[in-house]
């Protein structure tokens, strides 16, 4: 609540600050943007027991569209607005066996206003926390297949133990990029670039009113030669729920794209849990040529469903862009689950896709 | 803690070797993709533009009433007289 508190008082101030020249501007004509984008798949699941394929809206970059705008207040200073909702029917994340067919529902993503100049952004609403995404940050041309969120891809499918019994641990319950809180109600304030760095901070609530802290430092520069480099580093607590401990996340990730093409991404988070630490590293390697790029990763992760489980996951991926508004994507992975007395079956999972931009 | 300096330290190393590199935005691929549309063309986006700043009714009013602001009886005066000087090179 405290925390709350000093939101409101910051996102106040803020505006007030911003608007307290005497006179405002009368903006000089407002430019609203509509855009979208379909992102479509066949996803094959092989669970070692049963096999099927699934029509699946890929979670990596949902099916959604967005109106965005910004116009000048007064010399200096603009103001805008974000408003993105995601549809998506049966999301790769969310079906199984069980369940084939999820109903599509329109699910805001961001409801934001901002306000912008030389002194950084303020924004205020529905967003990004200061550090979501610092565990996804990749320069290899392939995330819209595989990146760290390796979740997004038939994260709610179990694993088989014993006899082909279906456990209670998912690909998402076992190996997930911990990436900091997401999107939530928040007041975010973004520091100017400096040199290729930006700080960035938010204060928020989520969870049922569960306050949310996040601050996280983001790179990104071109090394001429040597190519491009970007970067976060960031920290998440959000307050414990009732018995629960506060759910502390510190990671980032660094993505390294030569002249050539080849590249190298890495990730890691640690997270608070009760009673134990749960860990998460993921490295991909790839090379983009033309139209092209193709790449190999690896995550794996330590103690997150419960204490001793180690999940791995391999995979490759193609993408081909034939135009600049559309990708073609194919994908294989393989994860595997062990835990300390318990054999399980490999789930391996086959994807093939289009992301289209209008 | 080891977290923060595995990835600190590459990533301040990489900043300071390439130190007066120039900064590029970094756009997430999980977004909405940055260039042109199926539908919006080499915009990306399409375009809705709201002028609010009031010269669109000015100029439905003045063009029901025909007035004309001095500024516009001087540009039409110029490219007379450029339409003229064209016909005299001829």
């Amino acid at each position: 609540m405290q925390k709350s508190k000093i939101s409101l008082a910051i996102a106040a101030g803020a505006a007030l600050l911003a608007l307290n020249d005497a006179a405002i501007a009368q903006a000089q004509g407002l430019k609203v943007e509509v855009s979208g984008q379909v992102n479509r798949a066949i996803m094959n699941v092989n669970d070692g027991v049963q096999s099927n394929a699934f029509h699946v809206d890929t979670d990596t970059s949902s099916s959604r569209f967005r109106f965005a705008g910004s116009a000048p207040v007064n010399p200096g200073l603009r103001a805008g607005v974000l408003f993105e909702v995601e549809f998506q029917s049966n999301p790769s994340n969310e079906v199984t066996f069980a369940t084939q067919d999820v109903s599509p529902t329109l699910l805001e993503r961001h409801v934001d206003a901002f306000f912008e100049g030389r002194w950084g952004k303020l924004s205020l609403g529905q967003g990004d926390g200061a550090a979501n995404g610092g565990v996804e940050v990749d320069l290899s041309g392939t995330t819209v297949a595989h990146y760290a969120g390796v979740s997004d891809i038939g994260g709610a499918f179990a694993f088989r133990g014993p006899g082909g019994v279906l456990s209670s641990a998912t690909i998402a319950s076992t190996i997930d990029r911990q990436d900091f809180e997401s999107r939530y109600d928040r007041v975010r304030y973004d520091t100017p670039v400096f040199g290729g760095f930006r700080v960035a901070g938010s204060l928020g609530s989520k969870d049922n009113g569960r306050d949310v802290t996040e601050l996280a430092l983001w790179y990104s520069g071109d090394l001429g030669a040597l190519g491009r480099l970007a970067g976060a580093i960031g920290y998440s607590d959000q307050d414990a729920a009732p018995g629960g401990i506060d759910d502390k996340v510190v990671g980032g990730s660094l993505s390294w794209l030569h002249t050539s093409g080849l590249n190298l991404t890495v990730g890691r988070t640690e997270r608070d849990l009760l009673g134990r630490e749960g860990k998460f590293n993921y490295v991909k390697a790839g090379y983009k040529f033309g139209r092209h790029a193709v790449s190999a990763d690896f995550a794996g992760s330590d103690d997150q469903a419960a204490a001793g489980d180690e999940g791995r996951m391999v995979g490759v991926a193609y993408v081909f862009t034939p135009v600049a508004w559309a990708e073609v994507y194919a994908a294989f992975k393989r994860h595997s689950l062990d835990r300390p007395g318990t054999t399980f079956e490999d789930i391996d999972i086959a994807l093939i896709g289009t992301r289209i931009k209008f | 803690m080891r977290t923060l300096r595995m990835l600190a330290g590459p990533m301040l190393s990489a900043a300071i070797a390439g130190c007066g590199a120039a900064p590029f935005e970094y756009h997430p691929a999980t977004e909405i993709p940055r260039g042109p549309g199926l539908f919006s063309g080499e915009g990306g986006a399409l375009v809705l533009r709201v002028d609010t700043s009031g010269e669109r009714d000015e100029f439905q009013r003045q063009k029901k009433t025909g007035e004309r602001s001095p500024e516009y009886r001087e540009f039409q005066e110029w490219r007379e007289w450029r339409e003229w000087k064209r016909r005299q090179g001829k």
